[in-house]
């Protein structure tokens, strides 16, 4: 058989066939045949151009790390779940790929060159205002970016900017259009108003129609759903316990400081400051500060010439003194100058960013340790401190262990000495004190909590303070009955009875009005302007100034105001503002109504393209 | 070829093959390595072309995007930067862009003959995408309103039955109705562009809306 394999792929069909194979794993790689048998269907598809399932996957990762980043611990799960995720990231990568898309139809284009350009102007990737490739790659690996697909999100940016720019950044308001809006916005309005309202306490309802109001709004009348959890805390503080830390403790943790001060010296100096400005420059400093050495070298003292001399008012009157100073409190060449002279001697001038500086050394001192009884107290909290969390520790490991596998908290709480407490009634918007951390309420409302009754997982609240919940009640959310809404369902129909009856002799007392019967209490308003009236409802004002201007007869009309009340206006005047408004303003509002415009033309011109475009979802 | 015998009647009908085809085999190779250098090279020059059109957009859209408002040295350098444009790039869709843009930099800097001569390159540009010569019309209108030619800014309107962009579209119409002192016409005019218009647009409309209410309407 072998024989006549080898002699059938002599035969030219058998070689046609391996060259075949070889050209395609040539130009293709192993991928090609791979790729064949798991080919899958792409995400999504806009205008026959796939968006890949990499695309996606970075996309869904980018997410994650964006809600993380801005919410931290805090951030809700149902916000991380994939499927969730999958939709937000699919939704967003469609609508960028419509833009891109048609970017591309115009023929819109953005260099290599161009993205070098952006990357390199971006401020993220700068160090002190110049390009820096390390902050460059560090910046993105930050954010889940490789070069690569940077510069391609930059791209695609790029070009979805420049079509849009077109549309929104193109917009303009002329200026007797801005004009005009700037008049009607100023516009100021005399009204006279007149109110009616009726009590509401001396309606009556009876109990059909607060059965009928129950009927119509029940579904409105519910309680959240409750749970009531029971749960052990396991506290570090508890464990806390300066009682126990024994001598032999004390005395390490002492060793450690002083080993802590080994080797520094702190050296105490004196100076002269000559302070450089416009009546002394550096040059006259620096003179001045040669004529101080001389005379110290002819056996001046350093203080009185200090009193003398020196600029630094904190230190002149005290001869120059400064104290004992550790090393790298003043950085630079006062500290090189300092730390190179031995005592007594004093230095040549030094310039620093206060002025010029004669500095003398007066004497050198190892760095003083404290004594143990001064430290002691705060020894004795630290090691019992760094006890306790190592107790609490192994206690949380036990906690863990016993937490899932007993089926309440009674072992947990005994082996533990811990006492079971009973949370209030919970809703899913969390409590009170430790409770109103949302990992608890979450943890509280999961389904190991209330559906399979197990204790949660241990919740580490804040550092040293875990929890474990059980559950202790659950309260489904039910509809109120209706004797607890009773009152207030009557209150409602009284007050919607009383404002509807105010309504009415409004009506009534706008009817008489127009036709000429005007005898009303009116309050007279002048020159309301929009959205600022101090004394009048907003519902007022705005009804005003949708109001005809009175010419001819004049025009009433009825407001119904939140609290019940009826409202009869009638517009008198209308008049401007006198405030002038300075046009660096207006050309701000401008700006800002056309940007609002370019907007709105923006989104129409995205909404016809994503209408247009061909997309699948797989 | 068994009639070959020997190796000099081999090397001889190779030479007359030679003769025969020689040409057209070079020919054909030289064709081939023109039309893969030919190809790529006119690729390279459609990115270049692309790409200078795109730079100079850019240069024009950026301070419109981040610097308002422009200085007259500013606005003067644009509008040459649009013209240059215009005359190297005329094919590229840049051209109408930038055209737009500089529309709104010619308002801005109070030069509205000069925005009316920019709409109107992006609405007879070949190269404009159809809903930007819609929007190019709108706003076109809007200018005309400006120089206080209501009749012309109708006329333009007129132009187009319905647009891409209907609240735009029926705003404006509202606008040249009121200029030309038909109230009610204006009114159902602006009632229409704020069924469809972003809600700041929508305070915007109602502003002139309301001002133009009657007492029977309210």
């Amino acid at each position: 058989m072998l024989q006549s394999m080898r002699d059938n792929s002599q035969g030219i069909i058998a070689k046609v066939l391996v060259g075949l194979i070889i050209v395609v794993f040539a130009l293709w790689g192993v991928d090609s045949l791979v790729g064949l048998a798991t080919a899958e269907p792409p995400p999504a598809e806009v205008n026959g151009k796939a968006i890949t399932k990499n695309e996606l996957y970075r996309g869904i990762d980018l997410q994650r790390r964006q809600v993380l980043t801005q919410m931290g611990d805090n951030a809700d799960p149902a916000m991380l779940d994939d499927v969730v995720l999958r939709k937000v990231v699919l939704d967003n990568l469609i609508d960028r790929n419509v833009q891109i898309s048609a970017a591309e139809e115009l023929g819109l284009f953005v260099s290599d060159q161009m993205l070098d350009q952006m990357i390199v102007a971006t401020r993220e990737f700068q160090v002190d205002g110049r390009f820096d490739r390390n902050q460059f790659e560090s910046a993105l690996r930050g954010a889940g970016f490789t070069p690569l697909t940077y510069r391609e999100l930059l791209k695609s940016e790029a070009l979805m900017n420049q079509v849009r720019g077109a549309y929104e950044q193109s917009a303009f308001l002329t200026a007797s259009e801005l004009d005009h809006l700037l008049a009607l916005n100023t516009q100021t309005r005399d009204i006279r108003v007149a109110r009616f309202s009726v009590d509401a306490d001396s309606q009556t309802v009876n109990d059909a129609d607060v059965q009928a109001a129950y009927d119509s709004m029940g579904d409105q009348l519910m309680t959240q759903e409750q749970v009531v959890v029971d749960y052990v805390v396991l506290d570090q503080a508890d464990f806390v316990d300066p009682d126990s830390v024994t001598e032999a403790e004390i005395n390490s943790a002492y060793d450690q400081l002083k080993a802590g001060f080994e080797g520094g010296e702190e050296r105490s100096a004196s100076h002269i400051l000559l302070e450089i400005s416009d009546a002394q420059p550096l040059d006259a400093a620096l003179a001045k500060a040669e004529e101080i050495r001389t005379k110290l070298a002819a056996g001046e003292s350093f203080a009185s010439l200090a009193a003398e001399y020196s600029q630094d008012i904190g230190s002149a009157n005290s001869g120059g003194d400064l104290g004992y100073l550790t090393p790298g409190l003043f950085e630079g060449p006062f500290d090189d100058a300092l730390f190179s002279l031995n005592a007594g001697e004093y230095s040549e001038p030094v310039e620093t960013e206060f002025g010029v500086h004669i500095i003398k050394l007066n004497d050198v001192r190892a760095k003083e340790v404290p004594a143990l009884s001064e430290v002691r107290e705060d020894l004795i909290y630290d090691v019992a401190e760094a006890n306790a969390e190592e107790v609490y520790v192994s206690a949380l490991e036990r906690l863990t262990d016993l937490a899932f596998s007993s089926g309440d908290l009674a072992v947990l709480a005994e082996e533990l000495s811990l006492e079971i407490q009973t949370s209030e009634p919970l809703t899913r918007n969390g409590g009170t004190g430790d409770f109103s951390d949302q990992k608890l309420v979450r943890a509280a409302f999961s389904d190991v909590v209330t559906k399979e009754r197990l204790n949660s997982d241990p919740i580490e609240v804040s550092s040293g303070r875990t929890f474990v919940l059980n559950m202790n009640e659950l309260r489904p959310a039910r509809q109120l009955e209706l004797a607890e809404v009773r009152d207030d369902l009557v209150s409602r129909l009284k007050s919607s009875q009383a404002a509807k009856q105010a309504f009415e002799q409004a009506q009534n007392a706008l009817t008489a009005a127009q036709e000429g019967k005007v005898d009303l209490e009116w309050t007279a308003v002048k020159s309301i302007a929009r959205g600022a009236a101090v004394d009048l409802e907003p519902q007022i004002v705005e009804a005003a100034f949708a109001m005809a201007r009175p010419e001819g007869s004049a025009d009433y009309k009825v407001v119904q105001l939140s609290d019940g009340t009826a409202a009869l206006i009638t517009v008198d005047a209308v008049g401007t503002s006198q405030e002038q408004i300075a046009e660096e303003l207006q050309t701000q509002i401008s700006t800002m109504l056309a940007a609002g415009e370019g907007s709105q033309a923006f989104r129409t011109q995205f909404e016809t393209l994503k209408s247009n475009a061909e997309i699948v979802i797989n | 070829m068994a009639e070959l015998r020997t190796e000099e009647e081999q090397v001889e009908a190779l030479k007359s093959w030679w003769k025969e085809n020689g040409k057209s085999l070079i020919m054909g190779v030289v064709i081939a390595v023109a039309a893969v250098f030919g190809w790529r090279g006119w690729n390279q020059y459609q990115d270049d072309f692309a790409a200078n059109a795109s730079a100079m957009y850019e240069s024009i859209l950026n301070p419109v995007a981040t610097a308002l408002p422009l200085d007259d040295a500013a606005v003067t350098s644009l509008i040459q930067v649009g013209k240059d444009l215009r005359a190297d790039y005329a094919s590229s869709a840049y051209a109408p862009m930038a055209a737009m843009v500089l529309a709104r930099v010619s308002v801005n800097a109070g030069d509205l003959e000069g925005a009316l001569e920019q709409l109107d390159y992006v609405i007879t540009s070949e190269v404009s995408p159809l809903d930007m010569k819609s929007l190019a019309t709108i706003r076109k209108a809007k200018v005309q309103l400006g120089l206080g030619q209501a009749e012309a800014a109708k006329a333009s309107l007129a132009q187009l039955s319905g647009s891409d962009f209907p609240s735009l579209f029926a705003e404006v119409q509202g606008d040249v109705a009121a200029a030309m002192g038909n109230a009610s016409e204006a009114r159902a005019s602006y009632e229409a562009a704020m069924a469809s218009a972003d809600p700041q647009r929508k305070q915007v409309i109602k502003l002139k809306y309301d001002d133009l209410a009657t007492g029977d309407a309210s």
